[in-house]
């Protein structure tokens, strides 16, 4: 019982620190991305190959995890962000079946499915951390670094420009600042944070394969972004306690294991829906039609009643 | 240093929206651009301020060419604009989006930005809504956070898009004290209104677009005294 | 060569279904701006009730799939787009919305159905040889509904009120309000269009991949990424767009394993994207204007002029 806590509560804190990326990406400047999945199998996969050549180092593997993925966002933000920003989410999705059928198909590399096994026990300093709770205190520590992190990133001045551009990117040009590359830096950072989740993922399960890092799972992280709250710092770890933690409870039912996983994923997406519907009903949100296309009747109207004031 | 527009000309799809429109900006003193809806008073801002390219035609500040410029490069050499529609950032506060336009890079040194954001929004009376999001602001305070934004901008030129229009009288007044500061700074002013009263009252210069062409330039008398303006702009109320 | 002819020509024909889908897309994003992703679940939902019913009859078929695709994709509209949107008027929960209900689509459709595709049975199955290609007649009558549904559309559009009122909300939604036409109803006209038109892709796709709970997912993507490469707002190049891609996952067998076919086809979109940002349609239309982010303000003038 207590094994299976400590379980639980590592991959909540992996899964949190994977979603802390997303929130970077998607909650702070308004880039929604489908593809977090990639960046966090990246980390995975560069400490699956890594970790055995150097000894399990945790800062080599995490170094390395997160430069890849870095290189890798920078790739996919140069041939999505090309198009408008609504569809960046398109080219993500395709984004994430390309890097699918790589580890899928590259068998020589990823070992398809069947995955790597055996993945070293991670050591820092030289010492190893070879019990679970010493790794998931690990886990925890990252997460509270990356959580106060990104509180300090939302309050400065790297955040009011993601802000400006999730807002309104034609105003922020037009406030002399560069919309195209605080997304760039958005979609490298999300990257980056997710990708060490990643790494701790490897390490903690010591196994990777590639059906692990799918669509799914980027829609798990996407759950997990939205029902914690969109753009709050903490917002990620409250998801991850409800998504990974708590839904999984649904296999305590008697139920054919075929029908656990649709029946998550329906979960997540009516938590996504109650989430985005109850929103509406909180915020009230009337005033937003301000800066919307083919919504902006105040303002236009406003200014109709003024043609009609006419000198004398 | 002026803002000159030279036979600028922009169309849309077989629509001219501007027909090689030509005028100039002085600094230190309000333009004042009128004509009915549709004359292409906004698509001239947009010319100006870098979101679409003209045709054809020249724009220049001092000795610069604007045309083809980014928004953003342009607006960093001090043309700075407001929306008809205002364009606040919604879900920000007052403070920060403030703070957001008096900042220039990523990692300004902030003490001293701070304190000129504290100062602009006392100025403009948004004090006390200063850690209010900007959607829960009344229409006029909403407006004032689109001037804090240009203050603190600092900027040569300012390109401002009805911005008194649904003001109420004492907002209306503040922003007049604004612009009239503005002037004296010397800056380069350039105001499209509906509202003639307050074309009277500031502006040095009146430029009459209808129809994506500048039919008349000159003094508030001699614009508004133009036969061809009485028939096209008043005249629908006779 | 011979046989990348083959696969091109298979690829084309198949490039039909995405056609249907991406017309269908093409139109909601147009008029409402909505990312309508949930449109991949109702595409397997035609496909899954198509192939259910069929044994019972297939006239008796094809109605049960339209009311399921018409009970979909409006319920979609009226009960969750409609209400998120009338407290919201921001794009982003909408589509969160969208995203939302196509993983409560694909997974409540898992749970009911099989995961093994199903082909319904037919007779079409089999190949006809025209210049020395062997063409399978099912795909063959795919690309002709496919060119039928393409020439509907753009007709309904063209010659009926009901249709330029549209192509004017796809403009700009205040001038439809001008013209006296309410938004809502070029918007539902929008969505009925898009279920009717995923009616004879279901029923193809169901024929030609066979029917399971997540097959309309790729195909939704590719219709996604003719409507970004085909150019926003028109119908003819999201139709070029979904034949051209049609004809890449053919030859994505010429020389590599079917399990790289995915992948070759979403990494040609990425390089098409890097190259041509504006889509295919920059090709073809000479010099594009200078490829600036095009606020609200710059579709201005032209309506103002018309008033």
């Amino acid at each position: 019982m207590i094994d299976y806590l400590t379980t639980v509560g590592a991959l909540t804190g992996i899964f949190a620190i994977a979603a802390i990326g997303l929130n970077i990406t998607t909650g702070f400047a308004g880039v929604f991305s489908a593809a977090q999945a990639v960046f966090m199998g990246i980390g995975a996969y560069v400490t699956a190959l890594l970790a055995p050549e150097v000894g399990g180092s945790l800062v080599v593997c995490a170094l390395a995890g997160v430069a890849l993925a870095v290189v890798v966002a920078f790739v996919l933000a140069s041939a999505a962000l090309r198009v408008s920003e609504e569809y960046f989410m398109v080219a993500s999705l395709a984004f994430q079946i390309i890097v699918s059928t790589v580890l899928i198909s590259w068998y020589s590399v990823t070992k398809g499915t069947d995955g790597i096994p055996g993945i070293p026990i991670p050591t820092i300093m030289g010492a190893e951390l070879s019990d679970q709770a010493g790794q998931t205190v690990l886990i925890w520590a990252v997460v509270a670094v990356m959580v106060g992190l990104t509180a300090v990133l939302r309050r400065g001045s790297v955040g009011r420009l993601f802000y400006a551009i999730r807002e309104d990117p034609i105003a922020t040009q037009t406030l002399g600042r560069s919309p195209i590359a605080g997304k760039y830096a958005a979609i490298m950072l999300g990257a980056a944070v997710s990708a060490l989740g990643g790494v701790l993922y490897a390490f903690y399960t010591g196994f990777v394969n590639s059906a692990t890092f799918d669509y799914a799972m980027s829609i798990k992280l996407v759950a997990i972004v939205v029902v914690g709250g969109i753009g709050l710092a903490i917002g990620p770890v409250v998801g991850s306690a409800v998504i990974i933690a708590v839904i999984p409870l649904i296999s305590l039912l008697d139920l054919p294991s075929t029908a656990v996983g649709p029946l998550q994923q329906l979960v997540y997406g009516l938590l996504i829906i109650a989430v985005v519907v109850l929103r509406g009903y909180l915020t009230g949100g009337g005033l937003r039609a301000l800066r919307r296309r083919h919504r902006s009747t105040l303002p236009s109207s406003a200014s109709r009643i003024d043609t009609e004031r006419v000198p004398t | 240093m002026s803002l000159q527009i030279d036979t600028v000309r922009a169309a849309f799809g077989g629509l001219v929206a501007l027909d090689d429109v030509s005028l100039t900006a002085e600094p230190g003193a309000v333009t004042a651009l009128i004509g009915p809806n549709g004359a292409g008073k906004t698509t001239l801002f947009n010319a100006i301020s870098g979101l679409i390219t003209p045709d054809r035609g020249s724009i220049r500040l001092g000795d610069v060419e604007l045309v083809g410029k980014p928004a953003r490069h342009i607006a960093k050499l001090g043309v700075i604009r407001s929306f008809q529609e205002l364009r606040l950032f919604g879900g920000v506060s007052v403070y920060d989006q403030t703070l957001f336009a008096a900042e220039r890079r990523v990692a300004t040194r902030s003490r001293k930005v701070r304190g000129k954001v504290d100062r602009i929004l006392a100025r403009l009376g948004l004090s006390d809504v200063r850690r209010d999001l900007a959607v829960n602001l009344s229409y006029g305070q909403q407006k004032a956070v689109s001037i804090a934004r240009m203050l603190a901008m600092e900027g040569r030129v300012w390109l401002l898009d009805e911005q008194a229009a649904g003001l109420a009288p004492r907002e209306y007044d503040l922003f007049c004290e604004v612009v009239d500061e503005a002037r004296r700074r010397g800056l380069v002013i350039v105001l499209i209104e509906h509202n003639l009263q307050l074309v009277r009252e500031l502006a040095d210069k009146v430029v009459f677009l209808d129809r994506g062409r500048a039919l008349a330039t000159g003094t508030v008398q001699e614009v508004f005294g133009n036969d061809v303006v009485r028939a096209l702009y008043f005249g629908r109320r006779d | 060569m011979h046989e990348f002819v083959q696969l091109a020509v298979g690829g084309l024909l198949v490039g039909g279904i995405y056609v249907m889908i991406a017309i269908g897309m093409s139109l909601i994003l147009d008029v409402t701006g909505i990312l309508h992703i949930a449109h991949g679940a109702n595409i397997s939902l035609c496909a899954l009730t198509f192939t259910a019913v069929e044994p019972h009859g297939f006239v008796l078929a094809v109605a049960a799939t339209l009311v399921v695709s018409l009970a979909f994709t409006m319920a979609a509209y009226d009960l969750l787009y409609r209400p998120v949107a009338k407290r919201q008027a921001d794009l982003f929960p909408l589509f969160l919305a969208s995203f939302g209900l196509w993983i409560v689509g694909s997974s409540a459709l898992t749970l009911v159905f099989s995961a093994n595709a199903t082909h319904p049975p037919t007779s079409l199955d089999s190949t006809i040889d025209v210049a020395g290609l062997h063409l399978v007649k099912i795909n063959l009558m795919a690309f002709g509904a496919a060119i039928v549904c393409y020439l509907l559309t753009r007709t309904f559009l063209r010659r009926t009120m009901t249709g330029s009122l549209m192509r004017a909300a796809a403009c700009n939604g205040e001038m439809a309000d001008v013209w006296g036409m309410p938004r809502r109803r070029a918007e539902r006209v929008a969505f009925v269009i898009a279920a009717l038109l995923s009616v004879p892709a279901g029923i193809f796709a169901a024929y030609i991949f066979g029917a399971y709970p997540t097959m309309g997912d790729v195909p939704l993507l590719i219709a996604f990424a003719t409507v970004i490469i085909g150019g926003v707002g028109s119908i003819t190049g999201a139709a070029a767009g979904a034949l051209i891609f049609g004809v890449i996952q053919g030859v994505a067998l010429w020389q590599l394993p079917p399990a790289w076919q995915e992948g070759v086809v979403f990494t040609v979109f990425l390089l098409i994207i890097l190259i041509a940002p504006r889509g295919l349609a920059m090709f073809g239309k000479g010099r594009p204007k200078r490829a600036k982010p095009t606020p609200q303000t710059s579709s201005e003038p032209p309506v103002e002029l018309v008033r």
